[in-house]
């Protein structure tokens, strides 16, 4: 006689989910649906494929999860031992499946252990892709105008919370800065203003328009100086780096987010750990950038023909000024001072050109750049 | 007559919770996100199935596919809360010819007001959710809870918290423990808690001051203590629960994770959970003797995923809004 390989019948035990107390008898499994019969002689319990709600494999145990019977029972249980039973019920369930997308999740989660690593490893490189668009490349599908509505948004909080500086002889050479710095093709139009504040410092906004604090101003030794600084934002700005900076920190948090949150709530040093991580990464990129911002602005100062003789000459102020304990320059987002002034001396050792002043025979600088009260 | 106690148990490895966990990352990538919800069912089932207690694992059976839905639905209400709010705004500047400051004010302290009387809901109701969705021997666990009792409890925590500087801190500890504990079931059957803030004091005392003293280093004794007298003081149909977790236990393990995690550049995490579920479950006992015949299922049909979704969302809020603070 052959072996009817289609069917089996195993010793289990069925919790009807009305009670925690299991019933011992006989799982039979065909193809159309599997039965239970108690050993005590009870009427058997017929299921069908589509009743299953899942079939978990702990450690020998089979439990095949099944849909309640009535609106008091949640969900049925049957436990049992032994692979070829398993095998089939698996099969048999596979089979009932028609949404090819759960079949496939259904066929993959159940897959040998070596198939899944291999999935694994294909896709790892695909998920690598992913990530490196999403942080350094998403920012290109985000339209210029969205740069200029956020500008907008960020403008309203500036002017109201920062003094604005006018004064007549300094605009008009901030004006001349401006003409000569500002890139002809630019989709931007750009502006300079001056803040009321004694730090040294400047700041743009990505549309373009480009704050300079007054301390910044004082602490200058000739306009070009504040040329130099100018001309390190209008890169920052051509560059869009400021919303691939929003990008990048709101995509890497919601990363590590997900990361983290994948059910390992019980941890809460991981949740730190992660902030950290995603700190110090947010860190180096925005160091990236500020590199960046140096070496291009240091170009558009020769096409403008301007020295940066200036801007090295400010940041050996600011490296005097400034008593950053080593600590705080760890986490600082500006590239060492020491790197971007030796940067500047290699740049300008290679000057080549007759620079044009900024300053007309009869102006001062001092004179100019003094803040009034 | 001391009867026996039988040990919880947790079968489950690290390797096989790293899978899981390389295969979670990868969906969630490149689902940009969205696999994540059936990723954490999926960590969530293996912590369940690998914990055993009197020799039979526990299950999960939240979905992917609800938590999902419940987590949009919460994202659907945020936006109109949001909505509301400036709508509002706008209606006090324009309209009712507020001052700017004034109306952002008078909306701040509406927003925050529904907020903060959400967050008893929004607990409640995960934890109903958790608890319908849980189960051992096919019967499900109950939550039942409201989230009045909640805000009551927390309110007179905070009140008398303050006025008597601290000293109401234990009692206040208990009334939210025996919130938790006396209103869940396993089937029909309640848990019940025997805690009272009198037997807390002590404990309460001696550990705040020790934990000040000892630079904080004390504070993983005073969690074990907090952890054992929960424990030991909750009891299902008579039969009482023990916990032997000690200081030094929650010290070791949570330094050698943290090593093991920093070490690994992240790669040991799994290894880091298993251990600290490990160190809970392989302290944790129940009293043997419990009534089986006298369970019967008592399934919450209407506990909801939103709750959850509304949890899951605002932790994303919170993830990503920490980054810019």
């Amino acid at each position: 006689m052959k072996h009817d390989t289609s069917s089996a019948t195993i010793d289990a035990e069925y919790y009807d989910g009305l009670s925690p107390v299991p019933v011992k008898g006989t799982l039979k499994i065909s193809r159309e649906l599997f039965f239970f019969e108690p050993a005590s002689g009870s009427p058997a319990v017929t299921m069908s494929y589509g009743e299953i709600e899942d079939i978990e494999k702990i450690l020998s145990k089979t439990r095949v999860i099944i849909k309640g019977s009535d609106n008091n029972c949640a969900t049925r249980m049957i436990s049992f031992t032994g692979k070829h039973c398993k095998k089939l019920i698996m099969k048999y369930k596979g089979d009932t499946l028609t949404n090819p997308f759960v079949k496939t999740a259904f066929r993959f989660k159940h897959a040998p252990l070596i198939l899944r690593s291999m999935f694994f490893l294909l896709a790892l490189p695909a998920a690598a892709v992913v990530v490196y668009g999403i942080l350094f490349e998403s920012y290109r599908l985000v339209p210029v105008s969205f740069d200029k509505k956020l500008s907008k948004l960020i403008e309203g909080k500036i002017t109201s919370e920062c003094k604005p500086y006018n004064d007549k002889k300094l605009n008009s050479v901030i004006e001349r800065i401006r003409k000569r710095l500002s890139p002809k093709q630019s989709i931007y139009a750009y502006s300079i203003k001056v803040i009321k504040d004694d730090r040294i410092n400047a700041f743009t906004l990505p549309d373009g328009k480009i704050f300079v604090f007054s301390g910044l101003i004082n602490k200058s030794t000739s306009p070009e100086e504040l040329a130099g600084v100018i001309a390190h934002e209008i890169s920052h700005v051509e560059n869009r780096h400021g919303i691939r900076q929003l990008i990048r920190l709101l995509s890497l948090s919601v990363f590590l987010h997900l990361m983290i949150g994948a059910g390992f709530e019980e941890l809460e040093s991981a949740e730190l750990i992660s902030e950290i991580t995603g700190l110090l990464i947010f860190m180096k990129y925005s160091r990236e950038f500020e590199e960046q911002a140096d070496v291009q602005g240091a170009a558009l100062m020769m096409k403008s023909r301007m020295s940066c003789r200036g801007l090295m000459q400010l940041f050996n102020t600011m490296k005097r000024e400034a008593n950053v304990p080593a600590v705080a320059a760890f986490f600082d987002s500006h590239p060492d001072i020491d790197n971007r002034i030796k940067f500047l001396k290699d740049h300008v050792s290679r000057e080549k050109f007759k620079p044009q002043p900024l300053l007309f025979k009869n102006e001062h600088w001092t004179r100019i750049k003094k803040i009034k009260k | 007559m001391e009867n026996n106690f039988k040990k919880f148990n947790f079968k489950g490895k690290g390797g096989e919770l790293f899978l899981i966990y390389l295969g979670n990352i990868i969906l969630t990538i490149l689902t940009l996100g969205i696999y994540s919800f059936w990723g954490k069912v999926r960590i969530t089932k293996f912590i369940y199935n690998n914990t055993e207690c009197y020799d039979e694992p526990l299950n999960y059976h939240a979905t992917g596919k609800e938590k999902f839905l419940g987590f949009l639905k919460a994202l659907a209400i945020f936006a109109v809360f949001g909505g509301l709010m400036v709508g509002l705004y706008m209606g006090l500047e324009k309209l009712a010819g507020l001052d700017p400051m004034k109306a952002q004010a008078v909306v701040t302290v509406i927003a925050y007001g529904i907020i903060l009387a959400a967050i008893p809901f929004i607990i409640v109701g995960s934890q109903r959710f958790r608890l319908s969705r849980s189960s051992w021997k096919a019967i499900r666990f109950k939550f039942v809870g409201t989230p009045g009792t909640l805000a009551l409890i927390f309110l007179k925590g905070w009140i008398l918290s303050i006025l008597t500087l601290g000293i109401y801190s234990p009692w206040f500890y208990c009334e939210v423990r025996s919130f938790f504990v006396n209103n869940s079931q396993y089937g029909n059957q309640p848990f019940v808690f025997t805690g009272t803030g009198k037997m807390l004091a002590k404990t309460f005392l001696v550990g705040i001051l020790l934990t000040l003293v000892t630079l904080g280093i004390y504070a993983f004794w005073f969690a074990a203590s907090l952890e054992r007298f929960t424990w030991n003081n909750t009891v299902f149909q008579g039969k009482r629960f023990e916990c032997t977790l000690r200081g030094g236990d929650l010290f070791g393990t949570t330094i050698a994770s943290a090593l093991l995690i920093m070490f690994t550049l992240g790669i040991g995490f799994p290894w880091a959970i298993i251990m600290n579920i490990r160190m809970y479950l392989d302290n944790l006992s129940l009293e043997e003797g419990i009534d089986f015949a006298a369970i019967k299922s008592d399934y919450d049909r209407a506990a909801s995923a939103l709750s959850d979704g509304l949890s899951e969302a605002s932790d994303a809020m919170d993830a990503v809004g920490g980054m810019f603070t």
